[in-house]
């Protein structure tokens, strides 16, 4: 069951990657291109998903939307987990104060609800794609430097680390080429649902109207939608971007779910 | 979470130094007048503490803080404190009616899936507890609205009362009125709660199905609902209460989200409003008090868990 769901995720997932990818190609129209005598007009032979009040294609902006929501999802991902797994491997290994003063500083971040210190640090810095990736990081990497730093607490106790010492290795190569490479597979994990994470966040700024305002995004479609007569009589404009959003981070969820139970020796199934 | 005090110093510190990364010299506005010559801005500067090193800021900025001065607003140059004593009551009614909510629908699903695990109804709620993970709340309360308060015209799509009420309207009506409004925030706001509690109440609910006294009691007899009951949820809650802390900052951060949709006058919309505004002295006051908020809710868990777990003392050498 699990394995299957896993399954589907990747499969979604990858549908999504290469429409971001070859979003020139699969999208019809540019993502700021206005079809004149085409306004508010519903799905049809041309406008696959219709169009807005300002004659925007919904379809083409949904495909770069995918560009937008994948990019900052994945690199967010990424750096989040990478930052986190440098910090936790320093400060399992390393412990007394340096353990001490990192696991505060990681305290002190989680008690800042995630997405009003990402608003604050919007405001004050400016919702460039950039400064979106690098806030998020900034904020979400706590998770995972926990997670590393218990696994490499009940590790460096291990024999084969004892044993590498006594072979004379330096403390950086037990760290890096001993120690690391046994916490990879949950960081795999790690990242997926950070990606999945990441992207909701994405979602949130720019449905709330601080994301990138240069960019086409699937928050920001779902944000013009507010309006009552769009909820009511135009459901192309807002629901195939929620059902994006949902399915994207569905999907990543699924895949890192699915992982776990994989690389997970301890899940019996 | 058991010490604190370092927490609290680091979230001061902190949130001052985001408020002196804000762009922007406070004085830089008057600059291009020419009324004001430089040096006059210059002993405006040193009046003003701007010339200080960053900690003697911090200093002064943090004893401000502790005398309640969180500085005006730019916008509306009300003082911040003031504004959000306005709305600090409506987001906190509605996270703890939200965590209630979730609570109760959480621990019940997640105790139905375990005890039938593998069954159909437990493959449907962990679907949908995956669907409630990954759905974003301002889509999940689009669709709210777009299905109960537009197509059926069950519930209000927004606002907290009914403006045309009747000024000789009794307070029950009142209530029940106010009530109608909070139903579709509410459902918004725990559904992505109640999914993840659901997904934790599982795995733990299956820990204890699989430890040995549950046999035990079994073996002597006792009935299936009567050991669910005595011996495996009160076990089992002791890792519930543990991430009720770890929830509140999910409810915090929706509470933004599904107060701005709902129009609740609330922190969660004043800090979208100061951060598009680019209000620093409000979106940093807001800040600050939803990172106090979360470490106090943290001490309750630590306590209720020392109330739940007899076996926890904190602070006792040995």
């Amino acid at each position: 069951m699990r394995h299957r769901l896993a399954m589907i995720g990747a499969i979604i997932l990858i549908t999504m990657l290469s429409a971001a990818l070859l979003a020139e190609q699969i999208a019809r129209f540019d993502y700021d291109e206005r079809a004149r005598g085409y306004r508010d007009s519903p799905p049809n032979s041309v406008h696959w998903l219709g169009t807005d009040r300002l004659g925007l294609d919904v379809w083409s902006n949904l495909i770069y939307g995918a560009r937008v929501s994948l990019t900052v999802g994945i690199t967010t991902g990424l750096l989040a987990v990478g930052i986190g797994a440098l910090v936790g491997l320093v400060s399992g290994y390393t412990g007394g104060w340096v353990d001490g003063a990192l696991m505060r500083l990681v305290d002190t971040i989680i008690a800042f609800p995630t997405l009003v210190i990402v608003l604050a640090a919007i405001a004050l810095l400016g919702a460039s794609l950039i400064n979106i990736i690098l806030i998020i990081s900034l904020v979400t990497w706590t998770g995972s430097a926990r997670l590393v730093r218990a696994q490499v607490l009940s590790l460096r106790s291990w024999d084969f680390v004892t044993a590498s010492r006594a072979l004379g290795a330096s403390d950086w190569r037990i760290l890096f080429r001993h120690i690391a490479p046994n916490v990879v597979s949950s960081l795999l994990v790690a990242v997926t649902l950070s990606i999945a994470g990441s992207v909701l966040i994405e979602a949130n700024l720019s449905f709330l109207g601080l994301g990138d305002p240069t960019q086409p995004s699937w928050g920001r479609m779902l944000n013009a939608a507010q309006s009552h007569t769009i909820l009511r009589t135009r459901w192309w404009l807002w629901i195939p971007p929620g059902l994006a959003i949902v399915l994207c981070t569905l999907s990543f969820n699924f895949v890192g779910d699915g992982l776990r139970d994989a690389l997970d020796p301890f899940t019996t199934r | 979470m058991a010490v604190s005090i370092p927490v609290l110093i680091g979230i001061t510190i902190g949130t001052f130094l985001l408020i002196s990364a804000a762009p922007g010299d406070p004085l830089l506005a008057y600059a291009s007048l020419d009324d004001f010559s430089d040096a006059q801005i210059t002993r405006a500067r040193a009046e003003l503490g701007l010339d200080d090193s960053l900690p003697e800021q911090y200093l002064r900025w943090l004893s401000s803080i502790l005398q309640g001065n969180f500085g005006r607003s730019l916008v509306t140059q009300r003082s911040v404190a003031a504004e959000i004593a306005a709305s600090f009551g409506i987001t906190v009614r509605l996270t703890l009616l939200a965590l209630l909510v979730s609570t109760a629908v959480g621990i019940g699903v997640g105790v139905i899936s375990a005890v039938r695990q593998y069954s159909l109804l437990d493959y449907a709620f962990t679907f949908i507890s995956f669907l409630g993970l990954s759905m974003p709340g301002f889509f999940l309360a689009l669709l709210l609205v777009a299905v109960f308060a537009l197509s059926l015209g069950w519930l209000p799509t927004s606002g907290m009362f009914t403006l045309t009420l009747p000024a000789e309207a009794s307070a029950w009506e009142r209530f029940w009125d106010s009530a109608r409004y909070l139903v579709l925030p509410v459902i918004a706001l725990s559904a992505p709660d109640a999914a993840s509690l659901a997904r934790y109440t599982r795995s733990s609910m299956l820990d204890v199905l699989g430890q040995t006294y549950r046999a035990t009691a079994r073996a002597k007899g006792l009935r299936e609902s009567y050991i669910l009951w005595r011996h495996l949820l009160p076990n089992a809650m002791l890792q519930i209460i543990t991430v009720i802390a770890l929830r509140l900052p999910g409810l915090f951060g929706g509470s933004v989200v599904v107060e701005t949709i709902f129009n609740f006058p609330g922190m969660g919309l004043l800090s979208v409003r100061a951060a598009t505004d680019k209000d620093y002295p409000t979106i940093m006051g807001i800040t600050l008090i939803f990172a106090l908020l979360l470490l106090a809710a943290n001490f309750a868990a630590d306590m209720l868990y020392a109330i739940f777990d007899p076996r926890v003392q904190y602070d006792q050498p040995g």
